[in-house]
Parts: C-alpha cells; structure tokens; sequence
C-alpha cells in the first residue's frame, strides 16, 4: 500500500467497493486484495477476553454462529439485516467498517457493545474504540499503509440487553433510512437504568452516541415521560441529511420512534 | 356457445414455454451471440436542455477495437413518432439535447469495455440552456421553450358531454381535489436490447425486446429510409414490456445504424441505469377533479382538469391524456362531463405507454372521490359503488357501447369474500379497509392513432399428420399470449394442445398484428387465431363429409377426431383426413383470418364521441392495511379482487396477471415507486433506492374471475393484464382513510406524506 501510495484500494468482500467502481464513484489503480490473507475470518470466543471477529470474517457466517446469537443478540440483529442473503454470503464485516456508511447496519451496534477495532501496519499495532474509528462518510482513521485486523468486543455482563432497530421502506433488502442501537444494563426488571449506549446509525455523518440521551437515563428509573424526553434528546443530537431515501426532518422524527421502541422492547416501562 | 364443455379453453394448462424458460434454454437477447457480432453503446446527454455546439469523434474512431461510431450525419435525420403529426424525436440528436439522458452518439466495439472507454473519448460541446422540469411551471409563457413551438403546451384535449353547470346544479354532494401521480419505471426483468444485423443486399434482421414487432418494423423502415421488406423483426423472448417496449427506443434504430456502418451484427442492451434514466415512463400527471353526486349516491356530474408531464419529446402523452378523458366519461356512465387535458413539454425523459395507459391515474382519483361522496352522505361505499355501477347493453354519453359487463357482480363477489361488512363495522385501530372499481379496454382500442395498428391476423397450417402451425403476429412478452392463442386454436379445431406449433412476433414469417398492449391480444389477436381455426375446421369438416357420409352440420372435431355428433362411435382422426387432403387430393388446409376490430370505431377528432373499444373489463380490489402511525409505513394486510374478464382462457395464466398487476405494479404504484429527479437527473438509477416491493412486503391475495362471456370475445374472453393493476392504488388510499382517517392525493404515498397529513389533520 505504500508502494501504490493511496492508488490501491483494498479488496474484502467487494459488496461496496466494486459497485462503486462501476458506478465510476472511484477509480483505484490498483487494487489489494486481502481475501486469502489466513486467518483474518475467525470468529473467537473466550469467557474471559469476550468475541474476538477477524475483519474477513463473513457477514453470513456471523449471523450464523450461536455464539453471537446467544450472547450478543444485538449484533445478530444487525447482521441479520444486513443487504440481502447474497450479499452477506460474500460481505466482510471489516468491509462494511471500513466503507464508513453511516448507514452501515454493524456500527451501531458495535459501537453499543463498547467494541474496539484493531489496526496494524504503518507505525505498528494499535486498538481504537470503534466509535473513534469513523471520521466522516466514506473515512475512517485508517491511514495509508493500515488495515483493520480484527473487532474485539467485551463481555456483555448478565444485566445488559441490548437492540437494533433499522427503519425502512421495504422489510428487507434496504439501506436504513435510520438505524438505531440500544443497549442497556438494569439490575432487575423495574430496576433503575445502570449504563445505557444509545447509537445513531444514518442519523449523522458517522455512526453516533447520543451522548446526553444516554447521560439522561442513567441511573434512572425509566418512566413514558422520561422516555419522550430521552428519545427527543438524541433526535436532537442527530445530524441528518435529505436524500434520496429520506429528508432530514422525518429522519429526526425516526431516531425518537426507534429510541422509545428499543427501550420499551427492552425494559419494562 | 353457452354450455358448450371445453377441452382445452378454461383450464389450468402449464405455459407452454415453461420447460424453455425455467431450464434457461429461451434466449433472451443478451443470450443471441452473432459471429463478429460487435457491442454498441450510446452516449448520452449530461444536461436537461442544451445546445449541441461541437461534436467530435475522432480520438473515439481511433481507439482500437473501434469499428464504427455514428452521430446524427449518419442517420436520415427523420423525426419519429407514432403519430406522424406529432413527431418531433430524432434517433440521435444533432443541434440540442432536451433531457438527460438524450443520445447524442453511439460506438459499437469488439466488446463493451472498449465501447464505453470510446465513448469518453467523445467531445460534446454543449452550451447549457435554462431547463424547465414542473409542468406547471412549464406550462407559463416565461417558461424556457423546449422546442420551436409558440409555448411548451404539446397538445390540448377539451372534451364536453352533457352540461356540467347542469350537473352541478343538481347535485346534492360535491367534492373537489388536486390529485398527483409520479414518474414510475415500468421496471421490467430484462432491460430493453437489440441484436441489429445489416446483410450485404441492404437488409436489416433485428431481434428486439418489442411488445409490437409489425409495427417496430415499420418503424425502422421509416426513420432508416429503406423499404419495409427490408426490415425482419425477429422474435426473441421479451423479460417484460408493461408498454415500455411498445415502440421504437431509439437504441433498435442506432443499432441499426451501427451495423449498416460496421458490417457487423450490433448488440446493445440497456444497463439498468439506462432504463431508469432512458427508457420510458408513466406519465405523470396534476389532475384536478371535481364530483358531483345526487342524494341517493347517484353520481351526475364530473369535471377534470389534467396536466400531463409529456417530457422532451411527443410519443403517447395526448394519446394517454385522452384515455384518462375516456375513462373520466366511462366509468359509471356519468352524464355530464368536462375535460381540459394539457400535455405539457418538460426537460424530463419522455413517457410512453405503461400498463393501464392514463387509466391509474385518473382512476386513483376518481375512486377517491367516491369514496369522499359516500362518507359525506353517509352511505357505505360499497352501496354507493353499486348504485353507480355501469350495467350490461348501456352506451355511455361519450358513446362507449358497454356489451358485457359484470361490474356489479364483482363488487358483490369482493363484499362477500372480503368479509367487508364486519370489517367496516368492527374496526380495529389503524387497521382499514377500502374498495376501488376498474373499468379498462378489454380489447385494445381505437382511441390511440387510427385503425391501422388495432388490426390483428392469423395463419392456421394443418399439417398432414394433424399437427398444426399457427402463425400470428401477436407478441409473447411473458404475459401468455403465445399459450392463450394456442388454446384458442387447439379448442377450435378439436386437436390437443401439444398438436400445435406457434410462431409469433416474426415479421417475415407471420401476418401483420398491432402487437401486445391494451390489454387486447387475447382478444384481437384470439379473434383472429379462432377466425382461421374455424376456417380450417370447415375444409376439414367437408372432406371428412364423404369419409363419414354426413352431413357437414352433424360433424363436430374434437380430441383429435371428427365424428357424428351424438354418435361417437362413427368418427374418423383429424390426421386421416388432414392427410388425405394433403396427399391424396393435394390440397394442403390453410385458414387465414384478419379482424380489423369492427365493432370499435376512432373517436370523433373534435367531440371525442365514438366507441373506442369493442369490449370493456370490469374488476374491484378491496384493500385491507395496517398503518404504523409513528413511522407511517402502510403495510398492506390482504387484497381480495374479483373480476369481469369474460372468460378465463386460462385462469392460471389470468391469475398470474392479476397476481403481478396488483401485488407489484399496484402496491408499489401505491406506496413506493417514484423516479426522484434533481435538476432532471435520476436520483434512483438502482433497486436499492427505486422501490419495487418484494415477496416479503406483498401480502395475501384472493382473486375471482366473474365470467360475463363476452358475445364479441373469443369464447367469451376480454382482457385482463391492465386491469389488474388499475384500482391497486386507490384502493389502499381509501383503506388508509379507513384506518387513520386522512386522505393522501399524492402518490405514492409515502410514510412521510401519511405522517404530514396526520399532523394537518392533529
């Protein structure tokens, strides 16, 4: 890649890479591919370090393994919903990363599980919290010379459930039109909320923390007004385009829909 | 033939290309490989409206690989349009381009990727006009000309019947709206293509994705300045048309071209982006439409005013524009009709013709309004849909002779099987239910450029062991035709189905047809097919007179053999006497046969009076749908459909008709399909963002046929394909009334339009 100096792209799955090059969007010179790099597909799990995802691994593959469904639902949720059946048979989980959409169904819910991405290459390895791995459609931290390796995720303690919800026109084969993901820790079912990470996915530039949302229901016991109150904060911490799919405004309007479905799906209100 | 059994006619027969489609032996035109044959691509307009100062296509000529490219010096330059008054197209554009998309050049290459890095190498220059894209705004006299013309008004339709102040007067309820439909992409599965091949005695063979081969031919002859023979459409399997393919794309012309330039066969097919940006669309249209009804739900009185988004170029528009008018006067026979129909220029991709042909457009609001009527009286509306229903023998005041009809049938059919009256009367929270009427062309019609292309005819060959040929120039474009005509023919002549050959859609080989659309090929085409069966069952007949010693009235031909009717057991096989005739006394059996329609006539140029069609369907959706009041996603529950197609040829092949119109055509009409545009570019050039709903958001379907057995139709069929997908929208909006309680005019209607109104209505 230092060679080609930022005239190569690299290759995973090629989902969005290749259609954006027929579209003639982009016009790499050279092209990387990376898919038959070995080892970069597994899927780990380890009771005490959590989910260890090669960035090649498969989005199909993923979503079918028990370990994710079982313990992170709301990463099975995301990936279920991903494109179509024919293009998670071929998509990588690092390709969707590292495309940056802020559609992209996997960050949201990522990001709520607190996961990290692992990069190596120019200047060695590093960990970046993945809510600091995006910097704007279509670029992410990754400089020249750098691939993401590897998604750890941490354990999810027994108290913490967690959902995405994607907004769309049709049930499936969509890009959302919002997506939002939700993950929150109580001690027992009417308890008080201990942590909550609310993520914003097409609502921003970047998937997105609602940051204050999540400040207004911690340690909170949740009731209908707080709820109003929670999902009109993060509407208002969302950043919106108008295109094709959808305008900004009804946009806003779906973060607040979807913030108070994932929370009612979740806890008693 | 009332009670007559059929053998043939009225069953749930398999398609009879099925075996070829679903093992992928049926060649599609991206399947015809030619030798030599070249790949074609055409560049095309960046801008809506500009002229074409400079056009160089030297460095492109030079690129190796490059065997021809061609502007518009290597055309005639002749305008196109089916109306030859109207024309106004050119196949390749030489002083302006009027939308994006308008071709301007065309490569043909040994393959594609060479052709496309050619079509870079072309220098346009352009000086960029100022473009006009709404239609209202188009219509102003500060508007930007789009052609040489006084104003952007293409055409102006004014129709009167009856005496509206009349009706006004009289009606008890009278309701007004502005209604708007969209740009929608026919969106069919095979993108439109051509294989053109010019031989070296000057005679062009083309394989096409038409939906009307004899008239693509003539066509061709036209804008390429050679003599009709010289041109053979040749059939290849059509991957859908909905009326997209119902003439000449400038692509069949320009492939052409390409081979007359290069020597070679010529390829192009339409990448999906160019059927989103270059193929035709639905008109869309701005009606203004008011209603007035007596106490007791008699509707009286309508007036309409309708601008249609007719695009750079005149193709169908007026055409469209004046059967929206013929509907607006035919369904429930009102008595007092105005009309002002504009068709309007705008820098946006032309329409053209697309499953119902203006019909959806006024029928979404005209069934809307009925709909306000029955709620502002109170009535059900249902009742009210019955009262008003068109009845059997009637002429309609624009002077439509409604024969067979089973509309009010229908509606009883849809209340009963939908479960109508507990559902109005037990409602569930943002769950509804609404009812839209249909009444189309069954037969095609006269109402679009004179007689010559209404006309369809048939060859019946009885081959001397029995077996049959039927040539016709109708077009199979997935929608059956080719497996109704073959029943037609078989049940006619008394043979099996497997006993007969068809050949359709081949120029030179089969006599001349209007082609697949209005509905109509089942019947004009059937028509035709039975007319030369008859013929050959009656030379059969008469040999067979001296093998059996009858009389020709006591024989009949059925499952393959003549006999004496009611005594079976004396009968001879077809194939005996097919073979006689052929061998021993030398005179092989052909039948022909052409119907020219005569039942339906061109209506009057100035008043518009005249019966357009020789037969008319009827049908009814009932919708039923939930509303999600937060996001406002309209989820469709159940549609239950009934039916007047005179008789079900083949009910599965009807089935599947009313199956697509309504569930895809219909629900994404409805809800979802809209061709966005910025500054007259397509936004949506892929089914990521074009809508089209899939298997998983469609919802249950119950379908019945009501057969009137039309006394015109062949063994009593009329048309189904367009009906299906006529009251689908209309339908779901007042199933939306239904369940929240506002009205959307605007299609589709989008989760954003239901929110927007429920927040006006709050």
């Amino acid at each position: 890649m230092n060679q080609f100096k930022g005239k190569a792209k690299i290759l995973a799955g090629g989902t969005d890479l290749l259609v954006q090059m027929k579209r003639g969007k982009i016009a790499p010179e050279y092209l990387i591919n990376i898919k038959n790099i070995s080892d970069l597909d597994r899927i780990e799990y380890d009771v005490n370090r959590g989910l260890t995802i090669g960035s090649l691994a498969l989005i199909a593959d993923l979503q079918e393994s028990y370990t994710i469904r079982d313990r992170f639902p709301i990463l099975h949720g995301a990936l279920s919903q991903l494109g179509t059946q024919q293009v998670r048979n071929i998509a990588t989980i690092g390709g969707n990363l590292c495309n940056a959409s802020p559609a992209a169904e996997t960050a949201p819910a990522l990001i709520a599980l607190g996961a990290s991405a692992k990069i190596v290459g120019h200047g060695g390895e590093k960990v970046v919290k993945l809510e600091d791995f995006f910097v704007e459609p279509g670029k992410t931290v990754l400089k020249i010379g750098q691939i993401l390796i590897e998604i750890q995720i941490p354990n999810v303690s027994p108290d913490c459930k967690g959902i995405y919800l994607k907004h769309a026109l049709r049930r499936k084969l969509e890009t959302a039109i919002v997506g939002v993901a939700v993950s929150l820790s109580t001690d027992f079912e009417y308890g008080p909320v201990k942590e909550a990470n609310i993520v914003l996915g097409a609502a921003a530039p970047i998937p997105k923390r609602a940051l204050k949302a999540e400040q207004l229901a911690k340690g909170k016991k949740i009731d209908q007004h707080l709820l109003n109150e929670i999902a009109s904060v993060a509407s208002e911490e969302s950043s919106p385009i108008t295109d094709v799919r959808a305008t900004a405004e009804y946009r806003r309007e779906m973060v607040k829909v979807l913030v108070k479905r994932a929370f009612t799906e979740l806890i008693k209100i | 033939m009332e009670g007559r059994e059929f053998t043939v006619v009225g069953k749930k027969l398999p398609r009879i290309d099925a075996l070829a489609k679903v093992t992928g032996e049926g060649r599609f035109i991206s399947d015809i490989q030619l030798p030599g044959m070249l790949y074609g691509k055409v560049l095309r307009s960046p801008l809506a409206h500009a002229k074409i100062l400079d056009l160089d296509i030297s460095n492109a000529e030079k690129l190796p690989g490059v065997k021809a490219v061609v502007t518009a010096k290597d055309s005639p330059r002749k305008t196109f349009c089916i109306y030859p008054n109207l024309a106004n197209n050119l196949i390749l554009q030489d002083t302006k381009v009027r939308y994006v998309g308008d071709q301007v050049a065309a490569v043909a290459a040994i393959d594609e990727n060479i052709a496309e890095e050619a079509l870079d190498l072309i220098k346009v220059e352009y000086q960029e006009l100022p473009a006009v894209f709404d239609p209202e705004e188009a219509i102003k006299s500060s508007a930007p000309r789009i052609h040489e013309e006084e104003n952007n008004v293409a055409a102006y339709i004014k129709r009167q019947f009856g005496n509206i102040e009349d009706g006004f007067a009289r009606s008890d309820v009278i309701v007004e709206g502005r209604f708007k439909s969209p740009s929608v992409a026919h969106c069919c599965m095979e993108p439109r293509g051509c294989v053109a091949s010019f031989d070296l005695s000057g005679k062009l063979t083309i394989w096409s994705t038409t939906q009307t081969p004899h008239s693509l031919r003539q066509e061709l002859a036209e804008v390429l300045d050679i003599p009709i023979n010289r041109v053979r459409v040749m059939s290849a399997y059509v991957g859908g048309a909905f009326g997209s393919r119902m003439f000449m794309d400038p692509i069949d012309a320009i492939a052409s071209l390409l081979s007359r330039k290069s020597g070679k066969p010529v390829r192009i097919v339409n990448t999906r982006e160019e059927e989103f940006i270059s193929s035709r669309t639905r008109y869309p249209m701005i009606i203004e439409l008011k209603t007035g009804a007596k106490k007791n739900g008699k509707c009286v009185v309508r007036q309409a005013k309708v601008i249609t988004d007719n695009g750079a170029y005149n193709n169908l528009g007026s055409s469209v524009t004046g059967n929206a008018c013929s509907k607006l006067c035919q369904l429930y026979s009102v008595p007092n009709i105005k009309f002002d129909g504009f068709v309007v220029y705008t820098n946006n991709v032309y329409g053209g013709a697309c499953r119902g042909y203006g019909n959806p457009q006024i029928t979404f609001a005209m069934e809307t309004q009925m709909d306000e009527i029955a709620v502002k009286l109170g009535m059900d509306p249902a009742e009210i849909r019955l009262i008003n229903a068109n009845r059997p023998n009637t002429i309609t005041v624009s002077g439509c002779e409604i024969t067979s009809c089973g509309l009010t049938e229908c509606i009883e059919e849809t209340i009963d099987r939908s479960g109508w009256k507990m559902k109005k009367s037990k409602k569930r929270k943002n769950c509804g239910i609404g009812m839209a009427v249909v009444m189309h062309g069954g037969s095609g019609g006269k109402f679009y450029w004179g007689d010559n292309c209404h006309i369809s005819s048939a060859i019946v060959k009885m081959n001397n062991d029995g077996t049959v040929d039927v040539l016709t120039g109708s077009k199979e474009i997935g929608q059956g035709s080719d497996t109704v005509l073959a029943q037609i023919a078989a049940e006619e002549l008394g043979v099996l189905l497997e006993d007969i050959n068809i050949l359709s859609g081949d120029t030179d080989a089969t006599p001349p047809c209007g082609g697949a659309w209005g509905s109509r090929q089942t019947f004009t085409a059937g028509i035709a097919v039975k007319s030369a069966a008859a013929d050959v069952r009656r030379q059969l007949l008469s040999i067979a007179t001296d093998m059996l010693e009858a009389r020709i009235d006591d024989l009949e031909a059925k499952n393959g053999m003549i006999s004496i009717k009611d005594y079976p057991e004396k009968a001879v096989p077809i194939s005996t006497v097919a073979s006689v005739s052929y061998t021993h006394l030398g005179t092989p059996i052909i039948g022909k046969s052409i119907n020219n329609d005569p039942w339906s006539s061109t209506p009057d140029p100035v008043t518009g009076f005249g019966n357009v069609s020789s037969a008319y369907s009827f049908g009814v959706q009932v919708a039923e749908v939930e509303v999600d009041t937060d996001t406002g996603i309209v989820r469709p529950v159940k549609i239950t459909c009934a039916y007047d197609l005179g008789r079900a040829i083949n009910p599965l092949l009807a089935k599947g008709q009313v199956v697509g119109g309504t569930l895809s055509m219909g629900l994404g009409y409805a809800l979802t399909e809209n061709l966005v545009r910025k500054k007259g570019k397509v936004q949506n050039i892929s089914f990521l963002d074009y809508k089209i709903l899939t298997a998983l958001d469609i919802c249950d379907i119950e379908c019945v046929f009501v057969e009137t057995n039309d006394g015109r139709g062949p063994f009593g069929a009329k048309g189904i394909g367009e009906p299906a997908m006529i009251p689908t929208a209309a339908a779901i909006s007042n199933a939306i009334y239904d369940a929240i309680g506002v009205r959307v005019k605007e299609l589709p209607i989008t989760p954003e339009r239901i929110l927007k109104a429920l927040k006006e209505k709050s």
